[in-house]
């Protein structure tokens, strides 16, 4: 198979965010492997500039965390909420960085690489809101990605694959919204539709072929 | 003021075990078939809600649709699946080419133990579709069958009177431009398609017998177009004809058609009224009461929506059934036609990805 995209920016995994201990160190390039990967040095800055981003970002979600624990506690699920078959456990409140830590170490279908070294996911490009004031109810996770290059023909399979992802970590009440991030695409209507439709979402997974290529990309994820 | 007390949860159904996709009511008889990606169809006592069968073992893939035939002898029922292939399901004698017209088949649902000599069988599997089957559905005469696909057509199937042979008669392709979602046959034998192209179109036959051809194309939504319910004929009369429709981008809608916009060759569909937007996210699936004449929506955000005409084209909001499935979408919900003209209650039914089918009862 071609790679599409032959000199992807790669950003040092050990310097993004995470709230894990310590960082998986699969992605960790050997000095073999990065001659494949030749970094352009041009794109130092930029990646300096992200994982900074990324790092405040992180420390100022958690900072709120902080706050927020030190007046409230976390309040029983009303039986109204809780539904037939699932059990009612309680759920501690999921904020981004939690689903950045889901959806970082997945491998990028092209490149060894997982998707946060190669900056298809942002920290910055994950929100999550909530349809009600009590934040227990139905809530969105929008996940945006950045494709390596905006003729990415694999974007929809990674996205396919962070929603999967998603899917089984996530409780249901989440509804997962998988976007290009604006500009980055030049199909990006197009694949938004096809990314966000449950019909075709819910046959794809039913195609084994294509479930055994996410379960690959999934296979590095803690 | 919205009553959000009004809608009584009567019964929930857990036979299925993932999602339910698709529930159906006999037109004549009290039975529900209810579709699951658990890739089996279950038949249902309308009266008692005891399973009558659990039809499995037949599709590789999930069952996105199943749709009662109207009119027959015994009854017959077709899945559509995203194994691209349909199957009919029938009751009948096990030797069914001995079948008697003098069988009295109409209380079969409910007296499902005396009637030892009949059993549920599959009759055929059609194939024809490139992949996915969407929606499947009968005409109102129960001549013909329609399936639709990701494949971006629509499949008309004639059948015999045994729903054996079923022969392809029609293939209306070149009209959407993407996945065909939902079809749906109303009175006169017009068909109506909604696609993942944001359009609905109508297709009639030009004079009795002549192929299906499209005579409205509406720019429907500002995203794909998920269902469409016609008025019932109890509600209108003939000489007016109206249909919901509900989107992705959140909105329901009824279009209107009146005589005089009406031609052979061309129907001059116009959007009547939209209804009040309470839904967030996608509206999988809308039903248009033949008793009260009110329409259900439900969708991605878990609430049962139900809407009334205070006048002519002008809708409010009648009642609101949050997290009707807790936490899960709703993918499907139908209207239960009242036997009992003067009931005070009518009953819907819905289905969700927690895998129940949900019983509601209402007040006129």
């Amino acid at each position: 198979m071609s790679v599409l995209n032959a000199n992807p920016t790669v950003y040092d995994v050990s310097s993004l965010p995470t709230r894990h201990q310590k960082r998986n160190n699969d992605f960790m390039l050997k000095n073999e492997d990065l001659s494949l990967y030749k970094l352009c040095l041009n794109d130092i800055d930029t990646s300096n500039d992200l994982m900074i981003k990324n790092t405040q970002y992180a420390l100022e979600v958690q900072k709120k965390d902080l706050s927020d624990n030190d007046t409230s506690s976390v309040e029983e699920l009303s039986s109204e909420e809780s539904y037939y078959d699932d059990d009612d456990e309680e759920e501690e409140e999921i904020d981004s960085l939690e689903i950045y830590d889901l959806i970082a170490s997945i491998s990028d279908p092209e490149h060894p690489l997982s998707l946060a070294a190669l900056g298809v996911v942002n920290l910055g490009d994950i929100t999550i809101n909530y349809y009600d004031e009590s934040k227990k109810g139905i809530a969105e996770v929008v996940v945006k990605i950045t494709p390596t290059i905006n003729h990415c023909s694999l974007a929809t399979l990674i996205g396919l694959g962070i929603r999967v992802r998603l899917e089984r970590c996530l409780p249901p009440r989440f509804r997962i919204v998988i976007l290009l991030k604006e500009g980055s695409h030049q199909s990006e209507n197009q694949v938004n539709k096809q990314l966000n439709d449950k019909e075709r979402i819910s046959a794809a997974c039913e195609n084994g072929q294509l479930l055994s290529v996410i379960s690959t990309m999934l296979s590095t994820c803690v | 003021m919205v009553a959000n007390d009004k809608i009584k949860l009567v019964r929930t159904l857990r036979d299925h075990n993932n999602k339910v996709w698709s529930v159906a009511t006999h037109q004549s008889l009290p039975l529900l078939a209810t579709a699951s990606a658990d890739k089996t169809i279950i038949v249902y006592d309308l009266n008692n809600f005891n399973v009558i069968t659990k039809l499995s073992e037949t599709h590789q893939k999930s069952i996105r649709s199943v749709s009662w035939k109207p009119s027959s002898e015994f009854p017959c029922l077709a899945a559509g699946s995203f194994d691209s292939t349909m199957s009919i399901w029938a009751k009948t004698d096990e030797n069914f080419e001995e079948y008697s017209d003098d069988d009295d088949i109409d209380d079969d649902g409910a007296q499902e133990g005396n009637s030892t000599n009949k059993q549920w069988s599959l009759m055929a599997i059609i194939e024809g579709h490139e992949n996915e089957i969407k929606c499947v559905s009968w005409s109102a005469d129960g001549n013909y069958l329609a399936s639709c696909s990701r494949d971006k057509t629509v499949w008309i199937w004639e059948t015999d009177e045994y729903n054996e042979e079923f022969e392809c008669i029609n293939v209306l392709q070149d009209y959407h431009s993407q996945d065909v979602k939902f079809i749906k046959w109303g009175p006169d034998q017009c068909l109506i398609s909604a696609s993942y192209d944001d359009t609905i179109k109508v297709f009639k036959e030009p004079s009795p017998g002549d192929d299906l051809t499209c005579v409205c194309d509406l720019n429907a939504h500002d995203g794909t177009v998920w269902a469409i319910d016609f008025e019932p004929m109890e509600v209108v009369g003939t000489k007016h004809w109206r249909f919901v429709s509900c989107s992705d981008d959140s909105s329901v809608k009824v279009w209107a058609l009146t005589e005089e916009n009406r031609s052979e060759e061309l129907e001059d569909w116009q959007l009547q009224a939209k209804l009040p937007i309470k839904h967030k996210g996608s509206i999988y699936s809308v039903s248009w009461s033949a008793n009260s004449g009110r329409i259900a929506s439900v969708g991605s955000d878990g609430n049962l929506i139900i809407y009334k005409e205070i006048e002519s084209g002008k809708w409010e909001i009648d009642s609101i059934k949050p997290l009707a499935h807790g936490v899960f979408d709703l993918n499907c919900v139908v209207w239960i036609k009242n036997i009992d003209e003067s009931a005070t209650t009518e009953r819907l039914i819905t289905g969700g990805d927690n895998g129940t089918v949900n019983i509601w009862e209402i007040e006129m």
